[in-house]
């Protein structure tokens, strides 16, 4: 794999074997991040973590933070037993379509404007409206209730747990 | 073509090609965290994976786009060039067919800092051709530092 004998400014240069080279550059940014990561970083980040316990506490941090009020699931069956609330579901088209929720309609937080104005002419200020998205690392439930309280609608509820805590409580799925 | 247009093509490869993982190696370095929380987001890698991978890999860009400008290492940097560029297009395409709608990592750590999405796709393909042609120019290169001489 080693090139020939090359010219550097007239001095002979080789080049190192790519298979080599490779190793080294490799072992240098190990090397490099090791270093920067334990001795320089001003925020250095551990070196292994469970990424949904972190993302299920920012969620719940947000959670706490919301103006919005949470439910559990007794609430959520109480409210799909009792059709007593407009109900959305947060997640994609395609999530939604999968399973979700009895009685629920997709309002995916991505597409709000495009979807939301369908809904906006039958929903008074103050309806009641449970809000859900996937899981409980998930805060699309509260960002969703943040833009419909934008757009006048007052009596919101989020239910955390989601979709998952749904199925996970051997609740009914519509597909 | 002549050693001159080659050897221009090459250089030109090399800055560019040094500037797109320079300007992606910096806010990765910067914010550890914020990258390592998107690379969880593309659900490839086990979690206690996720921080260590994120490091290795903002570090690793840096040292590819500098040592393009070292004649000897110049062909492995373009293979780890080309081997990343393979791994960033397998991660942004099997998150496009899984629905993934998250943020796509690729030049900032914030949140809103661009999405996984076709034009990123179509952005590693151009680099892809980027990187072969300046392999191709570099394999017959003389190596010198300064183009034209």
């Amino acid at each position: 794999m080693s090139a020939p004998a090359q010219h550097l400014n007239g001095k002979a240069a080789r080049e190192v074997p790519i298979p080599l080279g490779m190793a080294g550059l490799l072992l240098l940014a190990v090397g490099a991040s090791l270093a920067m990561n334990a001795f320089f970083h001003p925020r250095p980040v551990a070196w292994s973590q469970d990424w949904a316990v972190t993302l299920a506490a920012e969620v719940q941090e947000k959670a706490l933070a919301s103006p919005f009020s949470k439910v559990g699931i007794e609430d959520v069956e109480a409210i799909v037993a009792g059709q007593t609330h407009f109900i959305f579901d947060a997640r994609k088209p395609e999530d939604f379509f999968a399973g979700h929720i009895p009685g629920a309609n997709n309002l995916p937080l991505t597409d709000f404007n495009d979807v939301f104005v369908q809904y906006h002419p039958v929903l008074r200020p103050e309806d009641p409206i449970l809000v859900y998205c996937s899981g409980a690392s998930c805060s699309d439930s509260i960002s969703l209730c943040e833009r419909l309280f934008e757009a006048g609608l007052t009596n919101l509820v989020y239910f955390l747990e989601g979709f998952d805590g749904w199925q996970a409580a051997g609740g009914e799925v519509v597909r | 073509m002549s050693p001159r247009v080659r050897h221009s093509v090459m250089w030109v490869g090399c800055l560019l090609l040094a500037g797109v993982f320079l300007a992606a190696a910096v806010p990765k370095i910067s914010d550890p965290t914020g990258f390592a929380k998107m690379v969880y987001g593309y659900k490839v890698l086990p979690s206690p994976m996720v921080n260590t991978f994120a490091l290795v890999l903002a570090w690793l860009e840096l040292v590819v786009a500098v040592a393009l400008f070292v004649p000897a290492l110049r062909r492995p940097s373009l293979a780890w060039i080309g081997a990343l560029m393979a791994v960033f297009l397998l991660a942004q395409f099997q998150a496009l067919v899984r629905g993934i709608d998250g943020a796509c990592g690729c030049f900032s750590t914030a949140e809103d800092g661009g999405g996984i999405g076709l034009w990123g796709i179509l952005r590693n393909v151009g680099l892809v051709g980027v990187v072969v042609a300046t392999w191709w120019a570099a394999r017959g290169d003389s190596s010198r530092l300064h183009p034209g001489r």
